[in-house]
């Protein structure tokens, strides 16, 4: 296959690009649903093919086919030549510089391949969690989905770069929805690897699943929070993603080339106290698996903010050209059928030294906001504002933890949000899913997010008047 | 097109000989258009995938297999695969079987010959337009992203019981942000539409709008917690009535407990002057098809008729188990752990076609200068994070104006605006517009709630 490549990115040449590149990839997916003690759907995927993007007169084309055959990718070379011809005028005048050549192949450490597993056996793990979230008749509904993929990418450029990535992931998630006295809540929570079958054959998932639903049934008789800005205490789960939307989208270098960021120009500032560090990794214990991006690049450790002060942003090739910095391995396309875009890998914030009591303790009246059951968030990077779902969470009365109140929305300005930081804890965990990642430009892709417990003096909570 | 159908019964025969008692084929294929641009043209791109996803029954089990090749080898290994899940599966005792009575409503406006054939230069030519229509109306302002995409879907159904059918669509899609830019404060606005074809999209309209709020945004601000009146915009209630009705009016949620509409059925859900109906025959509609994504033939469905909930949405499986005729509103679009999923790579399940809310007889203006004291909401972001099931609506404010004695006054951004979805419906929507626009699938008119949480600078005691 990657001869083939080689071929289209000859091809490419001929036909008188600059730069090319084409990438080749094989996705098989196995999604599973479980719902009240049945098999819901079992579906099982195999998608492939091939994306060639080229650059020519400083214009970027791409194009893609699912069909393999010699000369059907032909016409898809000639397709992304027209592409980038047509769109010569008012391009960017795009230059992606030089990039050594590099040639590897690397792949997650997975035992067992996920592929290799009978569908009796997955479907019994499902079923006998699914099960065990059947705790009482307060659960009136309890899904699990049991998810794994393999993803193979190869890559090959006109610098002469030849790279495989070998992905492969495994996870649970479980939804509970409990009922009590006309009320009704919902309760999420899933745990996924970047491994083989392996990561689900050795945890116990029945316990997993009935400690959401036991949650849910909890949580279903607890107030709303109180609607306002508060103090509060954000745990690991939750911190990555208010970084991840909250100033890792405003620091992707393709919105601050175009002047959307609030972030642009903003280098060398400092923006955070001394004790916020953040980093966006590719390779880390508990997040997604990207030694590479989709451009070919290196993704190791990025330097975003360092003791408060903004030091980086994350870069394509093309970005980094346009702001004179280094690329850093952060252009990622969902599947070969897109280009890559300026993506976050994992993103997560350095630990320091207080304890969760410790950071509990200035508290006078506020919350503890948990991300257990948060399903996700949206920023408006241009406006600055950033909005969160978090799950089942805790009032704090005088530097006390006390009762649980329901989950809720959470929003707040991305740069104020950072700079009210003002304490941040020293446990560290980072963390991935199979099921879902990050949307941008119609792409989806996988990330991590995490950090320590921190507390923030100023953050608005939705909920009751 | 005959090519996706001799693909089909193909795949239909091969699982029947692995064993399958009865069998379906789905396949597609599409060809997308894309292009994104800010100040300058970024990138264009072309993708075209075929793909097939093969049901496989085998007495009341059922197992599903799909894949983008369609050679031979990989039409047997889908179709093996398939009856291979059929067979690990468990019985299921309310299996009935695949659709008998499959059939095509008639439909028009879902296929336009111009867009199908839109290629790359046209969509450089209009973001040329764009970009010099932006810069030329006001130095304050840039184009900051835009996109369009444009796409062309063939699709054929084959099943063991006769089923044998084919339709093809295409789509058009244009989305832009603007900011303003004036004296180190920063103003930011959006405009999106979704339609079946290129020509019904009001590309200079949606362009001046983003413009005109982008400079107006440039002094949004937080304003204190309140309980005030809030007016929701047409495509962003649209937004709403999608978070909000998608997973739970559909016959499956109600089965499996997940929905809080079980048992209303004949009940006053809303008010006597909130009328639902979910259209998949309406001209140009954004899901309209022939048939629905098993093979049955779309139609309309009152779905709340003066407050009064009538039906839920079925496919062929969920009608059997309620012993009623499926509605038309089998369908595969959904997200995947592998991101929007294609149609072929997901079973069918029951979901809203053309879900449309009756307009009222106010203008939009009304609405406004109806207002005492409250806020006009044009665009936010986070709506979709809440909660269908408890009813909680929760949604983080990006354009929005105050409304003070019936007019806009400040512009405001970051305040969460909170209720219970349900009170809405039922009690506090007090005037509905008759500006009706669709956010995807989803179409409704402006609409104003008396009384909201806001939550903004200051803590309620």
């Amino acid at each position: 296959m990657e001869d083939v490549l080689a071929k289209l990115v000859e091809e490419a040449r001929r036909l008188g690009a600059s730069y090319s590149e084409a990438r080749f990839q094989e996705v098989v997916t196995t999604a599973i649903t479980f719902e009240n003690g049945l098999l819901k759907t079992y579906e099982s995927d195999r998608l492939r093919g091939i994306g060639v993007r080229v650059l020519l007169g400083g214009a970027w084309g791409y194009s893609s086919s699912s069909d393999m055959e010699l000369s059907r990718l032909k016409k898809t070379i000639r397709q992304a030549i027209k592409i980038a011809r047509s769109s010569q005028k008012r391009s960017l005048e795009v230059n992606v510089g030089t990039q050594r050549t590099i040639q590897d192949k690397v792949g997650v450490q997975a035992k067992i391949d996920p592929n290799e597993i009978r569908p009796e056996e997955k479907i019994q793990v499902g079923i006998q969690a699914n099960k065990a979230a059947i705790i009482s008749d307060t659960i009136k509904n309890a899904t699990t989905r049991l998810g794994t993929f393999t993803d193979k990418r190869l890559f090959v450029n006109s610098e002469g770069s030849r790279i495989e990535v070998n992905s492969s992931m495994a996870g649970l998630q479980q939804l509970s929805v409990a009922v009590s006295g006309g009320k009704i809540e919902r309760v999420s929570d899933g745990e996924s690897r970047c491994a083989g079958f392996e990561f689900i054959q050795d945890k116990d998932w029945t316990k997993f699943c009935a400690e959401i639903s036991e949650l849910a049934a909890k949580v279903v008789d607890a107030q709303m929070p109180v609607a306002g800005t508060f103090e509060v205490v954000v745990d690991p789960d939750l911190v990555g993603l208010i970084l991840h939307e909250a100033f890792g989208h405003a620091s992707e270098g393709d919105l601050v080339t175009t002047k959307e960021s609030v972030l642009q120009g903003k280098l060398g500032t400092t923006l955070a106290g001394p004790d916020v560090t953040i980093y966006d990794q590719g390779r880390i214990e508990g997040g997604y698996f990207v030694p590479y991006d989709d451009e070919g690049v290196s993704k190791t450790q990025t330097t975003i903010v360092d003791e408060g002060v903004l030091r980086g942003y994350l870069h394509s090739r093309q970005t980094a050209m346009e702001m004179h910095m280094e690329p850093t391995g952060n252009a990622r396309a969902m599947n070969f059928e897109n280009s890559p875009i300026v993506r976050q890998t994992n993103y997560y914030m350095k630990p320091r030294e207080y304890s969760l009591e410790e950071l509990a303790e200035g508290i006078e009246r506020g919350y503890y906001i948990k991300g257990r059951g948060a399903i996700g968030g949206q920023v408006d990077v241009g406006g600055g504002t950033f909005t969160f779902a978090v799950g089942p969470s805790f009032l704090i009365e005088k530097g006390e933890i006390k009762e649980m109140v329901r989950g809720t929305t959470v929003s707040g300005m991305v740069l104020e949000t950072l700079q009210t930081i003002d304490a941040v804890g020293k446990d560290l965990k980072i963390s991935t899913s199979v099921f879902g990642g990050c949307g941008k430009g119609a792409q989806m892709v996988r990330v991590g997010d995490g950090g320590p417990h921190v507390r923030i003096r100023k953050i608005t909570l939705g909920g009751r008047a | 097109m005959p090519q996706l159908l001799s693909l089909g019964e193909r795949a239909v025969k091969l699982a029947e000989k692995f064993d399958a008692s009865e069998a379906e084929a789905y396949l597609s294929q599409t060809v997308q258009n894309r292009l994104t641009f800010h100040e300058k043209i970024e990138s264009g791109k072309t993708s075209q995938l075929t793909g097939i996803g093969v049901r496989a029954v085998v007495g009341k089990r059922s197992g599903f297999s799909s894949s983008s090749s369609v050679e031979s080898r990989d039409l047997a290994n889908v179709a093996r695969m398939a009856v291979a899940i059929a067979k690990a599966s468990q019985v299921d005792p309310d299996w009935c079987s695949l659709p008998r009575r499959a059939g095509k409503a008639k439909v028009d406006g879902i296929f336009d010959k111009r867009t199908a054939e839109i290629e790359t230069d046209t969509l450089v030519r209009k973001a040329v337009e764009i970009i010099d229509f932006v810069r030329s109306r006001d130095s304050r302002l840039t184009p900051v992203r835009g996109s369009f995409a444009t796409g062309k879907v063939t699709c054929a159904i084959v099943n063991s019981h006769g089923s044998k059918l084919s339709k093809k669509g295409t789509y058009a899609s244009f989305s832009m942000k603007v900011k303003a830019e004036d004296a180190g404060k920063k103003g930011i606005s959006d405009e999106s539409y979704e339609a079946r074809s290129w020509r019904a999209i009001d590309f200079d309209k949606l362009a001046e709008e983003a413009s005109q709020r982008a400079i107006k945004m440039l002094n949004a601000s937080l304003i204190p917690s309140a309980k005030a009146s809030v007016i929701f915009v047409n495509d962003l209630f649209a937004q709403i009535l999608n978070v909000m009705f998608t997973r739970t009016i559909n016959a499956e949620a109600v089965q499996k407990g997940r929905s809080p509409w079980i048992g209303k059925i004949g009940q006053h859900i809303a008010q006597d002057t909130f009328n639902v109906t979910d259209d998949g025959t309406m001209k140009g509609g954004f899901m309209t098809w022939g048939f629905d994504d098993e093979g049955m033939p779309q139609q309309q469905t009152p779905v709340i008729e003066e407050g009064v909930l009538r039906s839920y949405l079925y496919d062929t499986y969920t009608a059997a188990k309620d012993k009623v005729a499926s509605t038309g509103n089998a369908t595969r679009w959904g997200t995947s752990i592998i991101g929007v999923a294609n149609p072929y790579t997901r079973t069918p399940t029951p979901a809203p076609t053309n879900f449309v809310l009756k307009p009222g007889d106010a203008k939009r203006d009304e609405l406004i200068e109806d207002t005492k004291n409250g806020i006009y909401v044009i665009t936010s972001i986070g709506e979709w994070l809440s909660n269908p099931m408890s009813g909680m609506l929760n949604a983080t404010v990006t354009n929005g104006f105050l409304v003070r004695d019936g007019e806009l006054s400040n512009p405001v951004k970051g305040v969460i605006v909170s209720g219970s979805f349900f009170d809405m419906i039922s009690n506090t929507i007090d005037l509905i517009a008759d500006d009706t626009r669709n956010a995807g699938n989803f179409y409704s008119p402006s609409v104003r709630v008396r009384e909201m949480s806001i939550a903004g600078t200051q803590n309620f005691p």
